[in-house]
């Protein structure tokens, strides 16, 4: 991240990360200088922030079946289809509904991507840093907001709760939920995680 | 008549009262947008491929949205495991995001590559992103590994 932000030029950036997306930039957050320096802050949503084993099995809701799939290098489309479901809430599994349309657009971007990839970033999820992301989260200057969709079916809320008070720069002290919305609130519920994030930034920008 | 059109027109404009981003979520999934706004889509997006060696990654930037407007800060977004931008949506459109800032999204490394679930490898460029995520340098006995298994080895050990 640090590369494309130099690049890019990006200063003054508030860092949205999403699962996957928001390890990276709590990873990126601890080892680049770069990264630091451009990050007015960062929000970071489904993503447990981890550094052990144990953090590992603690994080995540391991009981639910798509999560086999989000490490598997060859996956078929009923089961990227699985995978895909479960970013949203419990029932829509059952009853897709109005999301069928987003299910199909999402399974083949899910299939869009290299197995390899899929496989090396769920395997690796340790890099060789000495610093746990607790003890950056708590050494942190950088206001951090978690966004959380309440019902969540992969991401155990649980375990994030009980890093709350290990960040001060934390907003508002709180993990701040969505509700009616699971691991995606992002998509849906849109304008509900839309003034979330505008509440945010606005605090951060001071506008 | 008129008094029909000056309720609807009273009822819209108080519900974009109470949803600032012109949105609101239903229980059963449907999403209701009444923001008049300018229709911004992601093809107006400006695709920016940033070299990182030996893979490109595509950022892409609403440089081109309001170019008109001072936008003060930026924010990234960044997609979760086998997605894409795409995912963002709902935030790359919203009018009051591109009115006052920079907006970005990436597509990671090894992301958005036709037909990859069905045959991953590395021997395809598209594909060798997958040594530019997050931990590169505990990546190669997984690579080796891997595409022993799927056959193209020799090009992983050519990549390192």
């Amino acid at each position: 991240m640090g590369a494309v932000v130099q690049q890019l030029g990006i200063t003054d950036c508030v860092f949205v990360g999403w699962s996957l997306g928001g390890h990276l930039m709590l990873e990126s957050f601890q080892r680049e200088e770069v990264f630091r320096q451009a990050a007015k802050a960062v929000v970071i949503h489904g993503t447990p922030p981890i550094t052990t084993v144990s953090d590992v099995l603690a994080g995540f809701i391991w009981t639910d079946p798509a999560q086999q799939y989000f490490s598997q290098a060859v996956v078929t489309e009923p089961e990227a289809t699985v995978a895909v479901t479960a970013f949203f809430r419990p029932r829509v599994a059952e009853h897709p509904g109005p999301y069928a349309p987003i299910i199909a657009e999402w399974t083949q971007q899910f299939l869009a991507t290299d197995g390899v990839a899929r496989y090396i970033v769920n395997h690796n999820p340790f890099g060789d840093e000495v610093n746990t992301v607790e003890s950056l989260l708590a050494q942190s200057s950088t206001p951090i907001a978690i966004f959380h969709g309440r019902e969540d079916r992969l991401i155990n809320a649980s375990y994030i709760e009980g890093l709350v008070p290990h960040i001060p720069t934390l907003w508002e002290s709180s993990i701040h939920y969505v509700e009616s919305a699971g691991h995606a609130p992002f998509w849906e519920r849109p304008g509900v995680y839309n003034e979330l994030l505008d509440s945010f930034v606005d605090t951060v920008f001071d506008w | 008549m008129k008094l029909f059109v000056g309720v609807l027109l009273l009822a819209v404009f108080v519900f974009n009262a109470v949803s600032s981003h012109g949105q609101v979520s239903f229980p059963n999934g449907y999403i209701l947008t009444t923001k008049i706004h300018l229709d911004i889509t992601l093809d107006q997006y400006e695709v920016v491929s940033v070299n990182l060696g030996d893979t490109i990654v595509k950022v892409y930037h609403n440089r081109q949205i309001f170019p008109e407007h001072h936008k003060r800060g930026s924010i990234f977004f960044a997609h979760g495991n086998s997605a894409s931008h795409k995912v963002w949506e709902h935030q790359l459109t919203d009018e009051s995001f591109n009115r006052r800032f920079n907006l970005y999204a990436v597509d990671f490394p090894g992301h958005v590559c036709p037909s990859s679930s069905a045959n991953p490898s590395i021997s395809n460029p598209c594909k060798s992103g997958c040594f530019y995520l997050l931990y590169r340098s505990k990546l190669q006995i997984h690579c080796c590994w891997l595409c022993g298994l799927y056959g193209s080895c020799s090009s992983a050990v050519g990549h390192h």
